[in-house]
């Protein structure tokens, strides 16, 4: 299928939006060339412009941005020069479709799949409706939907995530068009659901010999899905060339510092090299190196004048660097090994009982009470000291347990202890002396009326610590723990970035010496080079302050690097716990194994992925038996007839919720 | 100890502005609140200096100078700038007090709605369940409620005074302060920073009252000044219909709705009441669009 037919080609594209504050050069001379068949990821953080470049390419910028190119040519035809109705009937939807992030809200909800497919291709009068519904058909199986003649009456809110993004990918496919661009189209996914859309694509990919182009923010995504990479800076492609050598040689001082940011997840967890600062504002000309101000590399002509773009045969990079002096660079990622604490069995700090959390659900005030089991009979010991790693996709009831263990939220049955006393009984002011929480999303979880000071200071307040003069004292000293120049302390959050919030909320958490917190989600939200500094502090805070972490989390990177004990959670229940070390390296339970060849890898290696579904069973609608049944490869009729229970794996130290343990650790050596 | 300082802002000056010098410099360069501050404000001085401001005594008639015409034109005199009204009093003075209830009515009223419909409001929202359900009841009927007829029928029942005319239209009005506040608690509710909040100890008040009810604010700003004019509008209404505020007092209301009567030869009697009621209802809308701009997170930057 493969042709040396150039499908787009673009020249010094600009996408200039005005601002009350001056023009935003939101995307600056970027260029990008596809062969048919050929896939380029474009890589880069939030605010990089690799989302403005794709609506750019798909008109789908608000009207009063300037878009200008020198030439845009998709399969020979001048973009650049076409009215907006001639692209909107000719090339939109047909020789270019597009695939959302979020698939929750890219389809219409009151319109059916079939209707909002075939409306695709009888739009234009391309296929007849019936031959646009067998397509339709076609499409849906072809991307792996079940059933796919009936679910083509259905709506959307019938499907789950990751069945809607399939049929966004088999809507974009309708038309049979040349190029596809995907924006994020795995982020709001789960791990499992993630590689199985990745490998959809790279599939069709071949199948249909379409070219691709894939936007990221996540490195080990592109590695195993694209052939060219392009990583975007502060408007700017800096760094182009294919998959292989962007990742493993790096040559731009922003490339580099990306991939050492990320935490990987094959060896000895080092300290991760973290690019200080946030990506500058782009109003008005950049007559500079846009990435002058974060470089550890910087020299003064950086600032003053644009770097030369060197071109290295098939790859080239805009830095005043030459490979030579790159490949003199000490590395990126500081040799730091840091491994988790590891910490006595013994010194319980927190210990879960038998925890159950069930929900009655009801549809109307007429309709039959139905329970939701949430959590089920879930018992964890945290340890003084450690970092104990809660891992689980959505839905399998993490967050439920962190609101519990907190004491935010009571239990159904079971216990919570805290330093031998049960929670529910506790004190609320001891107990938040204790324990304190770091949420997900720091631009939710601080209150944007009040200052910084104060956000940081409202403990000692609540427990009436200290006078006015002292607080502000503790507010200064722990803002300086964590990072925070004390000058901010007037700043409302809005006025702050992402990663300076989180550490807010890591500031407050402390204010108070907890002995442990309990973060859920601490770096989500985040870009890559911001986890990376997050990460790093809370290791050193623990390191030096003793602190005990209960961490929640979905990104078995973060784990790898941070964690010292796991415990797998799966549609509420543990179905794994043992040290990081063991679990990471030989899983027990079928859906750990499932979820770990899932996560994708900077090597690009692709691993043989493990057998199961990516189809998760209904909560208010249980399998008998184990959970993971409907899953499972290695399902026998005995995991059906009886719930397992967690109890030592036996071929490793882990306690495994499977019965066929042996079966499955002889299938993964 | 390692840890990165975040080297993001300027490393100029030492210390930002104080929030109180930021919030003021905001509000000085906010046209809108500027304006309506000037009005409102202007609206008040009158309010307060009327005794001192009135070239007549308002209430005194005098049948001899009856309805006599504005200044400018024919047969007015400048002893009378705005003419007088059907019983010879001067209407200028008549303006000036009226400022005073209308003021009165105006706060006074939009104050007692403000705090039934937060109150119930923020409740109803925070706390949920059959608290919510009950709110959500008294609602309904109050909505269902025919309001000019019942605020008619208890003025008539208690009698009427300036401080009746503003509790009854005050207890009538605070059904979009509920809405609002309600629904923007429901939100707040789920929102980390009210986990935060109870996972560092605060007791419920506590979070009500640093975390919830400053979030609502603006909203809170935004309906007071809609419900001022309301509240004035109403005030008319029922002293039009002669159970508002009792003749003889000067009440812009009460003169529009004696003035109507020789609205065809003498529009200036309306007119008059009718443009200080405007301008009030504008100056009040004005200065709490500005307020919520200055005050609001979205506003500094």
């Amino acid at each position: 299928m493969l042709d040396n037919r150039t499908i787009l080609s673009v020249r010094d594209l600009e996408v200039v939006l005005p601002t009350p504050a001056g023009p935003l050069r939101a995307v600056r001379s970027t260029s990008l060339d596809l062969k048919a068949g050929e896939a380029i990821g474009i890589v880069g953080e939030s605010g990089s412009g690799k989302s403005m470049t794709a609506l750019a390419l798909m008109r789908l910028l608000p009207r009063n941005a300037q878009v200008k190119a020198e030439a845009i040519t998709l399969c020979g035809d001048r973009l650049g020069t076409m009215s907006d109705r001639q692209f909107a009937n000719e090339v939109a939807g047909q020789k270019v479709s597009m695939i959302f992030q979020e698939p929750m809200t890219s389809l219409n909800p009151v319109y059916s799949i079939g209707r909002q497919m075939t409306e695709a291709a009888t739009r234009i009068g391309r296929l007849s409706q019936a031959a646009a519904h067998d397509r339709a058909i076609e499409l849906l199986a072809k991307v792996g939907i079940p059933d796919p003649a009936g679910r083509l009456q259905q709506f959307p809110h019938q499907l789950s995530g990751g069945q809607r993004q399939r049929v966004m990918i088999a809507m974009a496919l309708m038309n049979e068009p040349d190029l596809i661009i995907a924006d994020e189209p795995t982020t709001a996914l789960d791990v499992t659901v993630q590689a199985q859309i990745m490998d959809l694509l790279a599939d069709l990919r071949r199948e249909f010999g379409m070219a691709m182009i894939l936007i990221t923010h996540d490195l080990a995504v592109v590695a195993s899905t694209v052939d060219k990479v392009a990583v975007m800076y502060g408007g700017e492609i800096v760094e182009q060339g294919s998959c292989d050598e962007v990742l493993h040689h790096p040559l731009h001082p922003y490339t580099r510092g990306l991939l050492a940011s990320a935490p990987k997840i094959s060896d000895v967890p080092r300290r991760l090299g973290a690019i200080p600062g946030i990506v500058p504002s782009l109003i008005g000309d950049v007559t500079y190196c846009v990435f002058a101000s974060r470089c550890p590399q910087a020299r003064a002509e950086c600032r003053s004048q644009r770097p030369p773009l060197r071109e290295l045969g098939a790859r080239n990079y805009a830095c005043v660097l030459t490979p030579e002096e790159v490949a003199a660079l000490p590395p990126a990622q500081p040799e730091i090994e840091m491994p988790p604490l590891k910490a006595a069995p013994d010194a319980v700090l927190m210990q879960g009982r038998g925890i159950e959390k069930v929900f009655d659900i009801k549809r109307s005030i007429f309709a039959r009470t139905r329970q939701l089991h949430a959590l089920e009979d879930v018992s964890i010991d945290i340890r003084r000291g450690e970092t104990f790693a809660l891992v689980g996709e959505s839905g399998s009831g993490k967050t439920t347990l962190a609101k519990i263990l907190l004491g935010l939220n009571p239990a159904t049955n079971g216990q919570v202890l805290l330093e031998g006393e049960p929670i529910a009984a506790m004190d609320r002011l001891k107990r938040a002396r204790l324990m304190q929480p770091i949420f997900q999303d720091p631009y939710s979880s601080l209150n944007p009326r009040h200052t910084i000071a104060r956000l940081i200071g409202r403990p000692l307040e609540i427990h009436g610590i200290g006078d006015a003069q002292s607080r502000e004292a503790a507010v200064v000293e722990v803002m300086e723990r964590v990072g925070l120049p004390s000058r901010v302390m007037h700043n409302y959050p809005n006025q702050m970035s992402g990663g300076q919030r989180q550490r807010v909320a890591i500031a407050r958490a402390l204010v108070m010496k907890p002995a442990l917190l309990v973060c859920d989600e601490p770096t989500s939200a985040l870009d890559v080079s911001v986890q990376a500094q997050i990460l790093n502090l809370l290791s050193d805070l623990q390191r030096d302050l003793g602190l005990t972490y209960l961490l929640i989390t979905h990104d078995i990177g973060v784990v790898h690097q941070v964690a010292s004990r796991i415990a797998v959670m799966y549609l509420g229940q543990i179905v794994e716990m043992g040290d990081a070390t063991d679990v990471l390296a030989a899983p027990r339970h079928p859906y750990t194994q499932l979820l770990l060849s899932s996560v994708p890898e900077l090597d690009g290696i692709s691993k043989p992925r493990r057998p199961g579904s990516a189809i998760v069973s209904n909560p208010l609608d249980l399998p008998p038996g184990c959970r993971f049944s409907e899953r499972c490869a290695y399902v026998v009729d005995a995991c059906r007839a009886q719930m397992p229970e967690l109890r030592p794996a036996h071929a490793g130290p882990q306690l495994t919720r499977c019965i066929r343990d042996e079966v499955v650790t002889h299938d993964l050596s | 100890m390692s840890v990165e300082t975040d080297p993001q802002l300027l490393p100029e000056d030492v210390l930002a502005p104080s929030p109180r010098s930021q919030l003021l410099h905001r509000a000085l360069s906010h046209k809108g609140l500027l304006i309506g501050g000037f009005i409102v404000g202007t609206l008040i001085l009158v309010a307060l200096f009327a005794p001192l401001l009135a070239p007549h005594d308002p209430y005194a008639q005098s049948l001899a100078k009856r309805l006599l015409p504005p200044a400018w034109e024919a047969g007015g005199t400048w002893d009378h700038i705005l003419g007088t009204d059907q019983v010879g009093r001067d209407y200028l003075s008549r303006l000036i007090y009226g400022t005073q209830v209308s003021l009165i009515i105006g706060f006074g009223a939009a104050s007692v709605g403000l705090v039934i419909g937060v109150t119930l409001g923020v409740c109803a929202g925070y706390f949920g369940g059959w608290i919510d359900t009950v709110v959500s009841f008294v609602l309904t009927a109050q909505l269902a409620l025919p309001g000019l007829l019942l605020a008619m029928a208890l003025v008539f029942i208690i009698g009427p005074s300036v401080w009746v005319v503003i509790g009854i239209i005050g207890v009538l009005h605070w059904t979009y302060y509920l809405v609002v506040t309600r629904s923007a608690t429901q939100r707040l509710k789920s929102q980390d920073f009210v986990a935060a909040a109870n996972a560092m100890g605060a007791s419920r008040w506590q979070v009500l009252r640093s975390e919830i009810l400053p979030n609502v604010s603006s909203q809170i700003i935004v309906i007071f000044t809609f419900e001022l004019g309301i509240a004035i509008l109403a005030e008319s209404s029922l002293s039009f219909l002669g159970v508002g505020i009792q003749p003889p007092i000067p009440s812009w209301g009460l003169m529009i709705a004696e003035g109507k009567q020789a609205l065809f030869f003498r529009p200036s009697l309306v007119l008059f009441p009718g443009l200080m009621l405007f301008l009030l209802v504008i100056g009040a809308n004005l200065l709490g669009d500005g307020l919520r701009d200055v005050t609001s997170p979205q506003g500094r930057n």
